[in-house]
Order: C-alpha cells, then sequence, then structure tokens
C-alpha cells in the first residue's frame, strides 16, 4: 500500500489495493440481497450474453494455450468487458485437466476468483488509481511470482483515465511482462487510449447485445429467481437496456420490487412511464393530421399526469421509425419485433402519410431528447418540436405529384389570400403571377392556374383534413406577411444550395434566375433565358420544390411566380397594381415544339422521380 | 438554469413532508420492505423538483427503529419521526448518514481557502468517500451517502467513482443526486437504480401551498409558475418578499415594454441587460432568470393561440396573453421561442451577451 502524498485529505490512503470484486457466488449475508447484475455475473463462457465471436477466440487461444500477455477489451457499459476478464483470470488459471473445458468453475482457483479471495486477480480501479506513482508501484510488485494461482492476472478496469504519464510507464511492462503476468485492460472509451498501448494489446471490441439474447438471458434469470413474468414484459426492458445487460438487469431488479414479484407488461410500463402504445399513436395522428391544439393538449395531459417526457419522445421516435420503414419498405422484416396492435396503428397511419413527411417528422424529434433534459420548462422542447414540425409544411409537397384538378376548388381561396384586392375569384383561375400584363392568347390555360394550385395539390394527396387544419395552424395568416426583399436577395444562395441538395438539375437552372421583387408572399425571379424560364413556368413540381426550399429557410411560404427577362422591361409598369390577371407567356414566352416541351418534362420526371 | 434551491432548506427541512412523487417513495419504501435494495440510486430531475427530500425520506425509512407498520393500500415511506435515528436524521447529525455536496468538500479541504472556487466535486473527494465508505455504519443498518450535486463531477470524477458504485462494500448505499441525468456518464448510470422524478401536477402542489395556509388565489397562480417543481412553489411561498413573483411581473413587464419600444430603446435595454451580466453574481443571474420567464411567457403564448389556455404558466395573466395573441402569428411565437432558447444557450457558452442579447431585440423580437 502506499500512502498518499499529495491528496488533500490527511490520512488518507488509497495505494494500489486490491479491490476484491465483492463476492460473486455467495449468496448474501445480512439483509441487503445483491443487485441482479452482480449475482448473475457469467461463471463460465457458456453463460456470457452476446459476444460469440469473442468467447470463441478466447476459448480457442486457452485450448491451445496461446494466450497473449495482454489484452485489451472496448466496448459500450454492461456488454461484459470486466466479467470477460475476470472470465479469461479463471480461464489461466484453471486446474481443469482439459483445457477446452475451462474455466470449469469448480476447482479451486475458479473458486478463489469467483468468490474474490485469490491473491493473484488484481483488479486496479484504474480511474481512482490513475498516476504515474501507482504504476511504478505495480512494475514494482509485478516481478513477485504469484503466491498461490499459475498466473499473475491485472484486470485493470477503467483504464482510459489513466494519465498519459502512467500510461507511458506501463508501456515497457505491458510489452514484456514477466511469464507469469497477464493483463486485462479493460474500458468504454478505447479512443482516449494511446496506439503504443493498444498496439501492445490484443483489441477485443464487445457489440451491443441483441434484443432476443437479452430476452433470453432475463428470462433464465427469472426462472432461476423463481419470478413469474411475461415475455412482452421482459421484452419492453431489453428494448429501454439499449444493449447493454447491465441496465437490463437494473431494470429487471427496479421491476422485481415495483411489481411485488410478478412482472407483467402494465407494470413495466407504470414503472417505466412507457405510455401505452394510443398515447403514442394518438400524437403521431395528431402530428400527421397537422392537428396543433390537439398536440399541445396531448402533451400537456400527459406531463400532468406525470409520464416521462424523454420515454414518451423515446416511443415516438421509435413509432415514427416504424412508419418510415414500412413506408420505404412494405414487405421488409425490420419490423417483427412490434406488438401486433402497436403493428396495427403504424399500418393505418402510414396510408395517410408520405415518406418524406416521416423522415422530416423524425428528424425533428430525434433532436428532442438532449433538449428534453436541459430546458426548465419540462414539455418546452417536445411542444417546439411539435410547432417546428408542423409549421413549414415543407418536403412533403415534393413527393406529391400534381394533381391539376384536384386543386382547382382550392385556387380562388388561395387567390384571395395572396392578392386581396382588385380581383374577383374568378372561376377560370385566370391568375398568372408573372406581373406580365395582358397577352389573352395562353397556350395551356390548367397550367396558368398551377402557381395558386400547388399547395393544394400536394394536400390533395394527403388526408383530406390537412388543408384546414393548416390554415388554422396560421399559414395563411403567414402569407399575408410582407416578406423583406432583402431577406428573400440575402436567402437566395441559400435557396439554390438547398435545392442543390435535391435536385442538381434545378439548380443548375436556378443559377441563371434571381429574385427581381417581391409583393406580399410573391416571389419573382426573372431568367435571362428562354429555356430556364420555361422551366419553371412550366413545370409545377420545379417551382413548388423551389417554394419548399424557400420555405424552409425563411421560416415563411412564398409563391414563386416567374418572370422572363425580355419581359419584364414591359411588364415593370404593371408589377405594382395587382391587374397581374393574364398570362405570363406572352409572344415569345409560347413554346412552339409541345414535342420537345413534352419530352423536357418527360426528363425532369424521370429526374425527379 | 435555476439557481439551486435544492441546498437551501431555509424554508423547509428536507425531512418534511414530501411533495408528490409517490410513485418513487411506493418503490423505495417496497424495496425495503422486501430487502431488495440497490447499492446505487440515482435521483434526478429539475431543481426545486423535490430530489433532497426524497432522498432524505429515504434514509429515514432506511434507518427509522420503530417504522410504523405497514397499512394496506398506503403508499410512500414509513418512519416514525420520533425515534433516536429519526431525529438525527432530520438534525443532519446521523453518523451513518453522510451528505456529500459541494459544502461538505469546502469543510474537507478545511483551510485550504480555496473552497470559494469549486464549483465541481472533485476526484479527491470521491477518494475520500472510498475511504469513509469502507467504514462499516455504526448504528443503522446502513451506510449511506447522499451525494449532492453529483452533476458537477468532472469526467476525472465521474469515473473514479465507477468502480465503487459498481461493487461497493457490503450495507453501504450511494444517492446521486443529479439536476438532470445528462451531465452523469452512461457507465455511471448503467450502475445505478435510476428515479427520474417526473414533474409533480400542478394539483398536488396546489394542494401542498393549501395545506400550508396560502391564499386559494395566490396559490394557484404559485403552482402555476412552479411548472411542476413544489421546492419552487414552498420557496415562493415562503418568501414573504414575493421574490419570484416580482421578477415574474416585472419580465413581463420588461417584455411588454419591448414589444412596443422602437430599435433604440432596445438597445438601450439590451445595453443594460449587458452592464447586469458583466456584473457577475445576482445580476448576473437576474438576467438569466428573465429569460427564462420569457421562455415561459412565450410557451403560454403558443398554449393560448392554440386554445390550450388551460396548461398555460401564468394563470393570472391571461387577459395579458390573450391581447399579446391576437396580434401575433404563430410563425413569429414560434421564432421567439427557437430564438429565446438560442440565446440562452449561447449566453451559456460565453457568447457576448450584447450580441446575443442585441440580436434578440433587434433582428428577431416582433414589434407590436
Amino acid at each position: 500500500m502506499t500512502t498518499d502524498s499529495n491528496g488533500a485529505f490527511p490520512g488518507l490512503d488509497w495505494g494500489l489495493p486490491i479491490e476484491p470484486p465483492a463476492s460473486t457466488s455467495t449468496r448474501p449475508n445480512g439483509n441487503r440481497s445483491q443487485t441482479l447484475y452482480r449475482k448473475w455475473r457469467s461463471q463460465t463462457f457458456n453463460e456470457l450474453v452476446g459476444q460469440e465471436a469473442i468467447t470463441r477466440t478466447l476459448r480457442n487461444a486457452i485450448a491451445s494455450g496461446r494466450t497473449s500477455h495482454a489484452y485489451l477489451f472496448c466496448g459500450p457499459r454492461g456488454t461484459g468487458k470486466t466479467s470477460t476478464g475476470r472470465l479469461l483470470a479463471k480461464a489461466v488459471n484453471c486446474l481443469d485437466p482439459d483445457p477446452k473445458v475451462r474455466p470449469c468453475d469448480k476447482c479451486e482457483a475458479c473458486r478463489s476468483i469467483a468468490e474474490a479471495r485469490a491473491l493473484d486477480l488484481i483488479e486496479i480501479d484504474a480511474a481512482s488509481n490513475r498516476g504515474i506513482d501507482e504504476v511504478r508501484e505495480l512494475r514494482d510488485k509485478i516481478n513477485f511470482q504469484p503466491s498461490y494461482l499459475k498466473k499473475k492476472v491485472y484486470i485493470i478496469d477503467e483504464v482510459h483515465m489513466m494519465t498519459e504519464a502512467a500510461f507511458n510507464a506501463l508501456l515497457k511492462t505491458l510489452e514484456e511482462p514477466p511469464p507469469h503476468a497477464l493483463f486485462i485492460l479493460a474500458t468504454t472509451d478505447p479512443q482516449d487510449i494511446p496506439a503504443t498501448v493498444v498496439s501492445r494489446c490484443q483489441r477485443f471490441d464487445f457489440q451491443r447485445i441483441g434484443l432476443e439474447q437479452i430476452v433470453k438471458r432475463l428470462e433464465f434469470i427469472c426462472g432461476e429467481e423463481k419470478i413469474p413474468a411475461q415475455v412482452e414484459a421482459l421484452e419492453t426492458v431489453a428494448r429501454q437496456a439499449t444493449g447493454s445487460l447491465r441496465d437490463a438487469l437494473s431494470l429487471l431488479d427496479q421491476l422485481i420490487v415495483y411489481s411485488g414479484g410478478n412482472i407483467t407488461l402494465d407494470a413495466v410500463r407504470l414503472m417505466l412511464g412507457v405510455m401505452n402504445i394510443e398515447a403514442v399513436s394518438d400524437f403521431s395522428e395528431a402530428l400527421i393530421a397537422g392537428d396543433m391544439p390537439g398536440g399541445l393538449e396531448q402533451i400537456n395531459r400527459l406531463v400532468q399526469a406525470g409520464t416521462d417526457l424523454k420515454r414518451f419522445n423515446r416511443d415516438l421516435v421509435e413509432h415514427l421509425r416504424a412508419l418510415m420503414l414500412l413506408k420505404a419498405n412494405p414487405s421488409g422484416k425490420e419490423l417483427l419485433d412490434m406488438t401486433t396492435e402497436a403493428m396495427e396503428r403504424v399500418q393505418v397511419q402510414s396510408k395517410k402519410v408520405e415518406l418524406a413527411q416521416v423522415v422530416y417528422f423524425l428528424k425533428i424529434f430525434s433532436g428532442v431528447d438532449y433538449n428534453l433534459k436541459v430546458s426548465p420548462y419540462g414539455q418546452l422542447p417536445l411542444e417546439m418540436a411539435l410547432m417546428e414540425a408542423l409549421l413549414p409544411p415543407a418536403v412533403t409537397q415534393v413527393q406529391a405529384a400534381p394533381v391539376v384538378q384536384a386543386a382547382q376548388p382550392q385556387a380562388p381561396r388561395q387567390m384571395q389570400n395572396v392578392t386581396p384586392p382588385a380581383r374577383p375569384a374568378a372561376p377560370p383561375p385566370v391568375a398568372s403571377w408573372s406581373p406580365v400584363a395582358a397577352a389573352p392568347s395562353r397556350p395551356a390555360p390548367a397550367r396558368e392556374a398551377a402557381p395558386e394550385a400547388e399547395r393544394p395539390q400536394a394536400q390533395s394527396v394527403q388526408p383530406a383534413t390537412e388543408a384546414p387544419v393548416e390554415e388554422e395552424a396560421g399559414l395563411s395568416d403567414s402569407e399575408l406577411v410582407e416578406l423583406v426583399f432583402e431577406l428573400v436577395q440575402q436567402s437566395w444562395p441559400r435557396v439554390v444550395k438547398s435545392v442543390d441538395g435535391q435536385s442538381k438539375m434545378i439548380a443548375a437552372l436556378l443559377k441563371e434566375a434571381r429574385p427581381t421583387a417581391c409583393r406580399g408572399s410573391n416571389v419573382m425571379l426573372s431568367f435571362d433565358y428562354e429555356f430556364h424560364y420555361k422551366q419553371f413556368k412550366d413545370n409545377v413540381r420545379n417551382r413548388t420544390m423551389i417554394e419548399d426550399h424557400f420555405a424552409k429557410i425563411i421560416g415563411q411560404k412564398v409563391i414563386i411566380k416567374c418572370l422572363f427577362d425580355k419581359e419584364q422591361a414591359e411588364g415593370g409598369k404593371d408589377s405594382g397594381s395587382s391587374s397581374g390577371s393574364g398570362s405570363a407567356s406572352s409572344g415569345g414566352a409560347v413554346p412552339d415544339d409541345e414535342k420537345t416541351r413534352k419530352a423536357l418534362e418527360l426528363f425532369n420526371a424521370r429526374l425527379l422521380d | 438554469m435555476w439557481e439551486d434551491i435544492d441546498s437551501e432548506d431555509s424554508f423547509e427541512p428536507l425531512t418534511d413532508a414530501l411533495i408528490g412523487h409517490e410513485w418513487a417513495a411506493g418503490l423505495l419504501q417496497s424495496s425495503i420492505d422486501s430487502q431488495k435494495l440497490s447499492h446505487a440510486y440515482v435521483f434526478s430531475g429539475p431543481a426545486g423538483i423535490g430530489k433532497s427530500y426524497l432522498a432524505h425520506h429515504f434514509v429515514m425509512a432506511l434507518c427509522c427503529e420503530t417504522p410504523p407498520p405497514r397499512v394496506e393500500g398506503q403508499l410512500g415511506f414509513r418512519f416514525c419521526r420520533t425515534c433516536r435515528a429519526c431525529r438525527m436524521i432530520r438534525e443532519d447529525k446521523f453518523p451513518d448518514v453522510t451528505v456529500v455536496g459541494l459544502d461538505w468538500q469546502a469543510r474537507m479541504e478545511g483551510s485550504t481557502g480555496s473552497s470559494g472556487a469549486n464549483a465541481n466535486l472533485k476526484i479527491d473527494t470521491i477518494r475520500a468517500i472510498q475511504l469513509e465508505i469502507s467504514r462499516a455504519p455504526s448504528e443503522a443498518p446502513w451506510r449511506v451517502f447522499i451525494v449532492e450535486d453529483a452533476a458537477t463531477m468532472q469526467p476525472a470524477a465521474a469515473n473514479a467513482f465507477l468502480k465503487t458504485l459498481e461493487e461497493p462494500p457490503a450495507r453501504a448505499i450511494i444517492i446521486l443526486i443529479s439536476d438532470s441525468d445528462r451531465a452523469l456518464l452512461p457507465t455511471i448510470i448503467s450502475r445505478c437504480q435510476v428515479f427520474e422524478l417526473r414533474s409533480v401536477p400542478t394539483a398536488a402542489v396546489e394542494a401542498a401551498l393549501l395545506e400550508r395556509g396560502a391564499e386559494p388565489q395566490p396559490a394557484r397562480t404559485l403552482a402555476a409558475l412552479s411548472v411542476g417543481r413544489p421546492g419552487f412553489a414552498l420557496r415562493a411561498f415562503y418568501d414573504k418578499t414575493h421574490q419570484d413573483v416580482n421578477d415574474r411581473d416585472e419580465a413581463v413587464m420588461h417584455l411588454e415594454d419591448l414589444l412596443k419600444s422602437d430599435r433604440a430603446a432596445r438597445l438601450a435595454f439590451s445595453e443594460e441587460l449587458n452592464s447586469r451580466w458583466m456584473s457577475q453574481g445576482e445580476r448576473r443571474a437576474s438576467v438569466l432568470t428573465m429569460l427564462n420567464l420569457w421562455l415561459g411567457w412565450w410557451r403560454d403564448l403558443l398554449l393560448v393561440y392554440n386554445g390550450q389556455a388551460r396548461y398555460a404558466t401564468n394563470q393570472d395573466k391571461l387577459d395579458t396573453l390573450q391581447t399579446q395573441v391576437d396580434r401575433l402569428q404563430l410563425s413569429q411565437i414560434k421564432e421567439m421561442l427557437q430564438w429565446l432558447t438560442r440565446a440562452q444557450s449561447e449566453l451559456d457558452s460565453n457568447v457576448s451577451p450584447r450580441l446575443a442579447l442585441g440580436d434578440l431585440f433587434i433582428n428577431h423580437l416582433p414589434r407590436l
């Protein structure tokens, strides 16, 4: 034992103690039963869960007598690093004549290690003994022969916390330890370990343990402990543990107490604050329907009921993920671990929603977890996420195919919103948003209606409820907001860049365009060349794409109007007055070659889809 | 963000009544009854929610010499409050219960004089715990360590705790108390039984205030303002200067002024906040408090906008909220919430307050 010389607490002594691992097999004495994760630490390689590759390698090494002198075990918490370390210590010391069955867990050596009374198993807590002095002490002592066992095993746990100097002091010893010594380093953060240390060890990366294997282990332990448990309940626990067996067993411990020894799904849900699937899928329903008041109310009701919002959010993300997977691959097998009830709900919802929308929601809600932990107003991050998800209802329109007819009835109302004065909502939707006047000879009237119709078109693909809800949600209000031209101009490069992420071609086309004016929420794009102009003028989809990206970037709904430069000179005067009714495509803008136009459109469609 | 009011036990001893958290209390008591205690617990939740209360109640139930018999259907801890153990825990004198925290650390360091500057639990403190914990309990069946401010542990200290947390000596129990489990390493969390305390329903806080003799109207207001943190409500209630309510009124007043005023006035106010921030200490905290209160206010605007006024925090100001909502758009509310959050995190990460707040006031605060 060293004596501390520089500690702040005089008399404190924490040299290089051999912190005995608490006894793992002795049954509890006193009035506490040991926590499950300590009680059920694996005692043989067969019991070790979920690390088949590693156990096979180690077993073969033992069987052939080719153990290395230093091992590095890394991996996330609760995957079995320390347990494997102790197993390895047992295996190299095991007295069983057949090397293939080592460790036997029966011989004296194995027992002494399991009961934490083996003097030659030295388990070091590197996080609290992390300095160079401790390493020097280790170096001094390592040359002594083991006192009882065959090998002297050093398990250095949490090794990533050692200081730089300590690591370096260890290097020579680690490279060529005396033949009777075996080093096992264990850590959760291998990236913090110097490469010089790593290269001297055999490195094993522990994987997160699969759901199934955790469930199996839980079932086994429940059986041994004589605790009746529902499989679904154990599944929920295992899912919560995210691949860490210790987490799972901690939860199981808590659950045994909570449920009074009979583990049911209800008990799990109550304890974890997991809502029943209903709450989650109701919320997702509100999300899909764009029902903000409803969503807000649900969140606050959950809070009043004392639900754990972090878990709620996690479940929500899980639900959305299921939705996404189902949308992306309806016949996929990724969802097999869902309960039938949850599956049904997901299937119903998947019919009402577009893949892009789900992805968008997922992006937003998967970022909420952190904020939920730091926010002073518990539910605010979730509320904000809800708002963010519903306010600029971006993305979805991109996927939606334009269906002009379906949109017709909606068009007049939209028009009124945008330019309130001067225009009767005339049934033949003659509104062209280009400020160019007159020229009534229009080649494709249906197309002319398109600008106003875009939004509704997109919606028509979704459940009919969405359109009115979005109105409530304030979209129509924000459409009336005057856009600031500078803002539009400033954000234009970003819009182009954002479009670039989706379609290189459109972005290239946009390079020839620039916003020249805005009025209300209409943004005028001027084009230098007729070709580019037509790409947008005649193609609703392209315009919608720009509008979406605009909406995302400036946070407001805009309507894109196209303008061919040649016309701007004559059209500019009119742009002030709202007498914009008339065709933009006067004279030269009329596509004379119908075939080319169609071909281009076809080309676009292929590209986009 | 909220000043730590857990350690301020001036308004009510930690061993007095526990408000809310029946589920946690029930769970812990039944683990005592069935002798299935864990060796390490984490109690986490926002400041003022009752973590320390829960810990002290748990310890009393653990150590009580003459616990009252179990009553079927009754949740919560059972202890007598009159036996020697209960009394000594109440007076914080019980030898087998140690409350470790920044104070304790400062005391242990004694005359080194640097105690004031320490905002973290240090690795030496953890080592001291390791040493202390190896001693067997002298009176009670358990040696209990309540580690306050566990979230202030830096990675080195936290890692040093790992092995002890995983396999402490027999008959030792460690309770970590943390404002949020984000600050605790996942490796620590996985070794403990975690109790994430959830917001206490507003009704329960209100009832508790009424029980302590509050008038119905202020009780309602305070309960709503506390957002599920009974500690906040209690402090505001016992604080006869009504500091918290005044803070709120002041923040709202400033906000209303700002909404009307022009850029010059806004800049001037941002300048004032800047000077408050620069003068450190309490005045700096007042800026954060104001931003928090504004955040709450805009959240209420969001709720009122969507017709969910009954969940709003500022229940006594619904009229004002409504008037403002009539002139606001949802997108503006959303943006303000986002920008406020952003300004807070900017201030947290040492962005110049002049920039953070100026940006907020000039570029983002809508003008009504």
